[in-house]
């Protein structure tokens, strides 16, 4: 008897192994596929309410992993010059108009939208979230594997994550997320449109559930890797026009 | 003897001396009872509010006006249901609730918006301010239902809202994750003036609030009811300092009421309106003060030519226009201070109905302290200045001159 209970318990502790990759091998191997190192992207952003279109954006992204990343605002006229700056957890918007820097917070929308600072700046999961295999279920046909991602500290933005990852090449399909009190919040359709970032996701789809008839679609339309960017690029002060 | 002198000096026209101190006393009466009426004014506003809003003191952390734009949850102030036992062992102290100011997202479920507002202790909130309920326009207040909200009335228009509908509020928590909650709108806030207010304001109960924003026991403010309409926000002050914890600031009443410095403008045109009655009031006394040393040259010169010197000649000049000043302003409170008394026994003075309004308007008066100093010491000190030029002309007239004249 005493054996068998040995065997099991081996069993369970070596199932996920055994049959596969734990859960925080998982977020951390996407993690790695989406993360992008001196790349320099060309993004449009556009914003839905009543389900229309009501506004376009085009941005620049520059990004040096996840700790670094700059955003500038090239279209519409009226944003044009606007930047988003993150280097590590700060992060800071620059406004040409009043040539003045801000420092925001990751939980505000993103330009208006329904993206949240922190869902374009911040890339990686692993950091701030330990996860957990729930399993695999089907997700619009294909087997996906079903992750549970928790917060590893009160600060961080949402306290639980249920992720959706396509088993067969590790492609993140679908991020819902919940707040402390267990209320799904928004839900992030991640979509593979064109090769540009060779079968990995291109366009990212957040609707919040607090509003129906809006949602956000970021869609990356150019992409330049191995981009080498002068340290001055991600500098708080570089931001403002020298008076 | 001077006193006595001067005193006398001042009844030898009895006819002038009664006209100058009817100005003085009619000057006293309109600073005396525009006092009592600014004072009434001041005080049905004080305890109305008082009544109604903000209790008569409230405490909160020392940095919670200057950083709360930037940090209202850090500028809170912990251990709240501690001080509370503490504030109300304060004499005079009749009760004291906390007060959390929250904002965040509030939604019914397809459409959402801004929002800004109060988490309440609602048990003890009714005791500190039991005129409260009056300014519920729709529904009924917070009641017993730890999940029940109160809204600004263009809220719950803009989210199509009917009483007993439910909303979830969203809050950016004191550490920073995100939180909800689910609460049921039960009624709307008539105090929600601006339109801006009255779109974006919510109300619901403190414990409810202290989860959403995970920080149990911390409010914002306290606000304290008191048995009388006075402040004691120095001596909480020093008690509440001696006690150590969070710095804390006590502020009364006239700090809390939204627009109650204006108080202090109305003071500052009685003033005014004082200063140049008594401007008025001190050209008659010099007046006088000038017929009467015109009238007695004679009499300055042989004072003179006995040995009397210039300053005794100034001092009796001065003595009687002080004299003059000293009886208005005696007899003007005598009969100011019975005149505020009796208004104010009878109720006060009606007004009509404001513009907007049918009720007529009643302002009771309250004897103001302020005023009564300011006018005893004005009367005085007009009569006094008053009688300066021509005490200085009287004591430099030649007695062989003045001994010569008819």
């Amino acid at each position: 008897m005493k054996k068998v209970f040995v065997y099991l318990c081996v069993f369970f502790l070596a199932a996920p192994v055994l049959m596969g990759m734990t859960g925080e091998e998982i977020v951390r191997k996407v993690d790695d596929k989406m993360e992008r190192t001196g790349a320099l992207s060309k993004v449009d952003m556009k914003v839905f309410r009543k389900d229309k279109l009501r506004k376009t954006y085009r941005m620049l992204m520059r990004s040096q992993g996840d700790e670094k990343i700059l955003v500038e605002f090239l279209y519409p006229p009226r944003n044009k010059g606007e930047k988003f700056l993150k280097v590590k957890e700060h992060m800071w918007i620059y406004r040409p108009k009043i040539n003045k820097v801000i420092r925001i917070s990751g939980r505000s929308s993103f330009s208006g939208s329904d993206f949240s600072n922190t869902d374009i700046l911040a890339v990686r999961l692993d950091k701030d979230y330990t996860a957990r295999l729930l399993g695999e279920e089907d997700f619009n046909g294909e087997l996906s594997y079903k992750l549970e991602l928790l917060a590893k500290s009160e600060e961080v933005t949402y306290a639980k994550i249920i992720y959706w990852v396509r088993k067969k090449d590790l492609v993140p399909l679908k991020r819902d997320f919940y707040t402390l009190s267990g209320h799904l919040l928004k839900t992030l359709l991640l979509e593979v449109r064109t090769e540009i970032f060779d079968g990995l996701p291109d366009t990212l789809i957040m609707s919040n559930i607090l509003e129906k008839n809006k949602k956000s679609v970021m869609h990356f339309v150019g992409y330049k890797p191995n981009q080498s960017f002068p340290a001055k690029t991600f500098r708080k002060n570089s931001l403002q026009r020298k008076r | 003897m001077f006193f006595q002198l001067a005193f006398s000096n001042i009844w030898r026209n009895k006819r002038r001396t009664l006209l100058v101190e009817f100005s003085i006393i009619f000057g006293i009466t309109v600073i005396v009872f525009t006092g009592a009426l600014t004072n009434g004014l001041s005080r049905i506003w004080a305890i109305s509010s008082i009544e109604e809003q903000v209790g008569a003191m409230q405490v909160e952390h020392r940095d919670y006006q200057k950083d709360h734009k930037f940090k209202p949850l850090e500028t809170t102030l912990t251990d709240s249901a501690q001080l509370i036992n503490e504030i109300e062992t304060f004499p005079g102290v009749t009760s004291a609730f906390g007060v959390l100011q929250i904002f965040g997202f509030i939604s019914n479920g397809s459409k959402a918006t801004t929002f800004f507002g109060r988490g309440l202790e609602v048990k003890a909130m009714k005791q500190t301010l039991p005129k409260m309920e009056r300014t519920i326009s729709e529904g009924r207040p917070l009641g017993e239902n730890p999940n029940e909200v109160v809204l600004g009335p263009r809220m719950a228009e803009d989210l199509g809202l009917t009483i007993g509908d439910s909303v979830m509020v969203l809050a950016q928590t004191l550490k920073g994750g995100l939180n909800m909650v689910e609460l049921v709108f039960v009624g709307t806030q008539k105090g929600s003036e601006s339109d801006y207010e009255s779109a974006h304001y919510v109300e619901m109960h403190l414990k409810t609030a202290q989860n959403l924003f995970r920080m149990k026991d911390r409010v914002s403010q306290l606000v304290i009811g008191y048995d009388a309409i006075r402040s004691s926000a120095v001596k909480l002050q020093a008690k509440l300092d001696r006690n150590g914890g969070t710095p804390l600031k006590v502020n009364d009443y006239t700090k809390t009421i939204q627009g109650y410095g204006i108080n202090d403008f109305f003071s500052l045109i009685s003033l005014v309106v004082g200063l140049v009655l008594f401007l008025v009031v001190g050209a008659g006394i010099a007046n006088t003060m000038f017929m009467s040393v015109m009238e007695r040259k004679k009499e300055i010169g042989t004072m003179k030519a006995v040995g009397a010197e210039q300053r005794h000649i100034k001092i009796l000049f001065l003595l009687e226009g002080f004299f003059i000043g000293l009886l208005g302003a005696v007899v003007g409170l005598i009969l100011s201070i019975t005149l505020v008394e009796v208004v104010g026994a009878i109720g006060g003075i009606s007004f009509p109905p404001p513009p907007g309004s049918s009720i007529p308007v009643t302002i009771p008066t309250v004897l103001d302290m302020n005023s009564v100093y300011f006018s005893l010491a004005l009367a005085m000190i007009v009569g006094t200045l008053a009688a300066y030029f021509p005490a200085a002309v009287s004591a430099r007239l030649d007695p062989v001159i003045t001994l010569r004249q008819d």
